[in-house]
């Protein structure tokens, strides 16, 4: 093989070569940076419906089809006194089931980072319809006051008054919509739905968001696994307009939307591939031009076609395995400053995927400078002028 | 005894459409084994056409060429190149070295596109080197090294396979009349210790004394010939130039 000449050509070239590296692996690490985010993004969505097994959502039917994944309810109303009409339906855990009202709130890190809170009213005594077993890293999870609040880990530290460096804690006091709450809990990391809420008992929110004798839904917590479906049909039974939604029906609606992130998540990566077999073929292209004359003289001394073509393909693969290479660091430095982002494991994953990819890379980028290379005429050596 | 090279009424004509140039115009020629041929003409006379045309790196528009018996024509490019690799060693006027490997590198590189095994791989190439007079200079890049001492390098190069065939176009036309004397001192060497078959094209008379036999090239035709064996360079090229006129 001529790799060392490959080798030694890019070398040549030291500061292209160099260039061309770190703009693979700036692009490249976009690949791991999007399928990371992807991935923990599905496992959050897993957890949360995990979190969700055995019970009934009751909910209106906004006639959104989307509605089964709506995790944070937009839309859906229903009077008070139907909910507890629902609460009082027989197979029911009433000790784990709630009416509950959630309005998010917006609210701003900084001008261009829109972050959504979203408050949570719960009946007081019946938390766990909503917390479905995630616990208070500090405090506990009982709204005994009228003015108790559990707070989401992100929260917790959003809502932190200003210049101040602690999250708040249990104990501290803050302000919703004019009110002061004290913090009795806050949750440990728990997927982003909890960790983005503030829960309060359902009468202050009812207050705090003016919707007096209104909730959104119901979380409805079946005694026993085998009673869901008994439970969905007795809602829909009795109270025409409302939907039951079980935690599988759940499930295949964020299927759905899953679907549709791989998709995009797959289409971006694409592109962003796609990208880097131009740059790195309009690279090589340069180089095979400049080596034409190498070529040629090659070609005169009796080296064969597929030496030509595997010198310039090995060129294109060194330059796009580096940087897949290079693109694990540049790829954690952005998520660790960039995104406060430290699964470091599931980039391992995801780069050695990379290496795949920008082996993938590399052979399609080779593709046109080789041919070109490969038709480079012995007598192209004896030209000169 | 049967030529190494051989060409049969070959004919080169460059821009077939519109206006063609007559390069080689149907030459016959045969060089034999350990013969030493120069082929010398004026600029443009179709002596590097024609070297293409023996050094199975150009096709002929009319008439064939026969490399030991062998038309090349009907070879594959793929067995054209590897009889450029094997049997033919090539000098270029520009010496055509690799920029960025050594001037032993430059030689071993020849052996692997001959396919030669690792131990000659490794022993070869210093063992040319040193016969052309570079032995201290093997690790030296090309552009370290003087004209004379690249196109000694050139030399090993073309010699790593032991070709049967050393064909040279211009190999001291980019080098002072001293370095080019000595680079044409050693070719003969060459020659004769080897029995190596060289065809050298050049423009220059002085160079061409320097052969067995001088052809003498003009417009694509070979327009004379004589024989040196045995003479003294003086009367050689007295005659060259007689042939010249
Ligand atoms: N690729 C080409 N296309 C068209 N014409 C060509 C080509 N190569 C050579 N010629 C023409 O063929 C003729 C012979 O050229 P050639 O290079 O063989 O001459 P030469 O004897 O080697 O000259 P020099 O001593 O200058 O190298 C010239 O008229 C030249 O212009
Ligand atoms: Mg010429």
């Amino acid at each position: 093989m001529l790799w060392d000449l490959a080798f030694k050509h890019l070398w040549q070239r030291r500061l292209r070569s160099a260039l061309t590296i770190l703009g693979v692996a700036i692009i490249l690490q976009t690949h791991l940076v999007i399928n990371g985010f992807k991935y923990s993004y599905e496992q959050d969505v897993q957890r949360q419906l995990s979190a969700f097994t055995g019970k009934v959502l009751v909910r209106q039917d906004t006639g959104d089809t989307l509605g089964a994944a709506d995790f944070s309810l937009t839309g859906s109303s229903l009077e008070e006194e139907t909910a507890q009409d629902i609460l009082a339906l027989p197979g029911i855990d009433r000790q784990a089931s709630s009416a509950v009202l959630m309005a998010p709130l917006a609210r701003s890190l900084a001008p261009t980072i829109p972050v959504a809170i979203l408050v949570v009213g719960i009946e007081p005594g019946h938390e766990a319809a909503y917390l479905s077993g995630f616990q208070a890293d500090e405090g506990s999870t009982n709204l005994e006051a009228p003015t108790s609040a559990i707070l989401g880990r992100s929260v917790a530290e959003l809502l932190s008054p200003e210049g101040e460096e602690q999250p708040l804690a249990a104990g501290d006091n803050f302000e919703l919509q004019g009110q002061t709450f004290q913090v009795v809990g806050v949750l440990e990391t728990a997927p982003s739905l909890y960790n983005n809420s503030v829960i309060i008992p359902l009468e202050a929110a009812q207050e705090a968001f003016e919707r007096p004798d209104t909730v959104s839904a119901v979380i409805v917590c079946a005694g026993q696994v085998e009673d869901v479906a008994q439970i969905q049909a007795a809602v829909e039974m009795g109270f025409p307009g409302l939907l039951a939604i079980s935690a599988q029906q759940m499930a295949a609606s964020v299927d759905a939307i899953l679907v549709d992130v791989r998709n995009f998540s797959n289409l971006l990566t694409t592109t962003v591939a796609g990208v880097a077999v131009v740059i790195v073929t309009i690279v090589v292209i340069v180089a095979v031009m400049e080596q034409r004359k190498e070529i040629g003289t090659l070609r005169a001394i009796g080296a064969r076609r597929w030496r030509i073509f595997g010198m310039v393909a090995g060129q294109a693969l060194v330059l796009c395995l580096l940087g897949a290479v290079l693109a694990l660091p540049i790829g954690m430095a952005f998520l660790k400053w960039g995104m406060q982002w430290e699964k470091f494991d599931l980039i391992f994953i995801y780069w050695a995927r990379n290496l795949v990819w920008a082996g993938l890379v590399g052979i399609l980028a080779a593709l046109l400078p080789a041919w070109q290379a490969v038709r480079v005429d012995p007598l192209e050596a004896l030209r000169y002028e | 005894m049967e030529p190494i090279i051989e060409t049969k009424e070959v004919w080169k004509v460059y821009g077939m459409n519109g206006a063609s140039v007559e390069a080689v115009c149907g030459i016959d020629l045969a060089v034999q084994q350990g013969e030493f041929v120069a082929i010398v003409g004026p600029s443009g006379s179709g002596k590097s056409s024609l070297l293409h045309l023996l050094g199975a790196m150009d096709h002929p528009t009319r008439g064939e060429v026969l490399f030991g018996n062998q038309p090349l024509h009907k070879m594959s490019d793929a067995q054209r190149t590897d009889l450029r690799a094997h049997q033919i060693g090539f000098i270029f006027q520009t010496f055509n070295l690799l920029p960025n490997l050594s001037a032993l590198e430059n030689v071993e590189i020849a052996l692997r596109l001959g396919g030669a095994a690792k131990a000659e791989r490794q022993a070869r190439p210093l063992e040319l080197l040193e016969r052309v007079g570079l032995g201290p200079r093997a690790r030296h890049l090309p552009r370290q090294l003087s004209g004379g001492e690249r196109q000694r390098v050139a030399i090993a190069r073309a010699l790593a396979n032991r070709p049967r065939l050393l064909l040279a176009d211009e190999p001291t036309g980019n080098l002072d009349s001293k370095t080019g004397a000595s680079l044409l001192e050693l070719l003969r060497q060459i020659n004769r210790q080897d029995r190596q078959t060289v065809v050298m094209v050049t423009h220059d008379f002085r160079a061409a004394s320097h052969a067995d036999r001088v052809l003498v090239l003009r417009d694509g035709r070979i327009r004379g010939e004589t024989r040196l064996q045995g003479q003294d360079t003086h009367r050689a090229l007295g005659q060259l130039l007689a042939l010249e006129l």
